[in-house]
């Protein structure tokens, strides 16, 4: 069997109600040739692992619950060891409408040889050509403040710094997939900080998202909203703390 | 203080620096962690045995009510052995979570190879 060039990773927990058309869906992809796909069920209490299993597809199942960054990072490490040229993540609730995933391959240059790639490829609700759901007003803020941390900290205007979809090569993943590289509770802005101050190339493509139809978010209610802003902001400090340095040696090279 | 109060202090403190040592032997606490409490516990037995320096230190500090500096010598050891224990919880999920991933992805391995084997002997 040829080895496939990309990995589709798809972090699942207690996703039963919506993973099954998600996966019908992905089966029917035109990508499907070159890609292989792969569900981390991070230790769901509902019978998420047995319905992928259902499907003929590959699942991983965690030992125990530990959250959306682990599931992440299991997958790059699997990636890493199967010898995946690409990462792309989804999430298993159905929101991220499969043309992303085409529009991801090309803008990372998967398929097709292309000059200049980026390293990460983030897929933005707030692009132009995205097609997004209304958002609440206190979703709106904290989304207006993460642009602003980002801009300052590393000079990048990027537009959605929480988004569950992104492409990468085998340089990011490989970094990724290391022992303490990766958040391992929310990496979202987070890492794309850490990821921009080594040096690493992120770009943005317009992505295409519904409502999200079963299943809960991560970040339902006020009270963990408000610990998720906290968290976010020391661990974005953190890495801008760490790896600021080496941002400004690389600046000084370049002149 | 009284004498009564000092012997009760001598007692405790070296009750406790005893059954410090007894569980390093049993190795159910590390030397790592031992320390701290081992050094706190020293502090309070020589403080206990020379109740005076209290008062000294308290008047160095201008400290009007000397068993002040007691609790503040107290809780300073608490919080830095507190601390400390937040350290060590932090490394120790970090490492955890690596190795349950670890685990995770060998017992995929397994599984495949197991695959394998059974489609070898199908052959």
């Amino acid at each position: 069997m040829e080895q496939k060039q990309i990995l589709l990773i798809i972090p699942a927990y207690n996703e039963a109600e919506s993973i099954e058309k998600v996966l019908i869906n992905v089966k029917k992809h035109r990508l499907i040739p070159y890609m292989d796909v792969l569900v981390i069920d991070d230790g769901s209490l509902d019978d998420t692992a047995q319905k992928v299993k259902n499907q003929g597809v590959k699942v991983i199942s965690q030992v125990f619950n530990m959250g959306y960054g682990v599931a992440l990072q299991t997958g790059y490490k699997y990636a890493v060891e199967h010898r995946y040229e690409y990462v792309i993540q989804m999430d298993a609730d159905g929101q991220h409408d499969l043309v992303n995933l085409d529009r991801i391959c090309e803008k990372l240059g998967c398929l097709t040889e292309k000059e200049n790639a980026p390293d990460i490829v983030v897929g933005s609700r707030f692009l132009e050509g995205s097609q997004s759901f209304k958002m609440s007003k206190l979703k709106m803020i904290a989304i207006h403040i993460f642009r602003i941390v980002v801009a300052h900290t590393t000079g990048c205007k990027l537009t959605d710094l929480t988004s569950g979809l992104q492409g990468m090569n085998k340089k990011a993943f490989s970094y990724y997939a290391q022992y303490q590289n990766f958040d391992t509770k929310y990496p979202d802005l987070n890492m794309l900080v850490q990821m921009l101050l080594l040096g690493f190339e992120i770009q943005e493509i317009p992505a295409i998202m519904y409502e999200r139809v079963a299943g809960v978010s991560m970040h339902a209610g006020l009270l963990k909203a408000g610990k998720y802003m906290i968290l976010m902001s020391l661990s974005t400090l953190k890495v801008y703390l760490l790896y600021r340095k080496k941002r400004i040696k690389e600046i000084e090279k370049r002149g | 203080m009284t004498y009564i109060l000092q012997l009760i202090a001598i007692g405790i403190s070296v009750l406790f620096l005893f059954e410090l040592i007894m569980q390093m032997k049993k190795k159910k606490i590390s030397e790592e962690h031992s320390v701290l409490w081992m050094m706190g516990v020293i502090g309070i037995l020589c403080l206990s045995i020379f109740p005076n320096i209290l008062t000294r230190v308290a008047h160095f500090l201008g400290v009007w009510w000397p068993p002040a500096t007691l609790i503040f010598f107290l809780l300073t050891v608490l919080v830095i052995i507190g601390y400390r224990h937040t350290v060590s919880i932090t490394k120790m999920e970090a490492e955890i979570k690596e190795l349950a991933m670890q685990v995770a992805l060998l017992k995929e391995q397994l599984h495949e190879l197991q695959l394998e084997k059974q489609k070898d002997r199908k052959r």
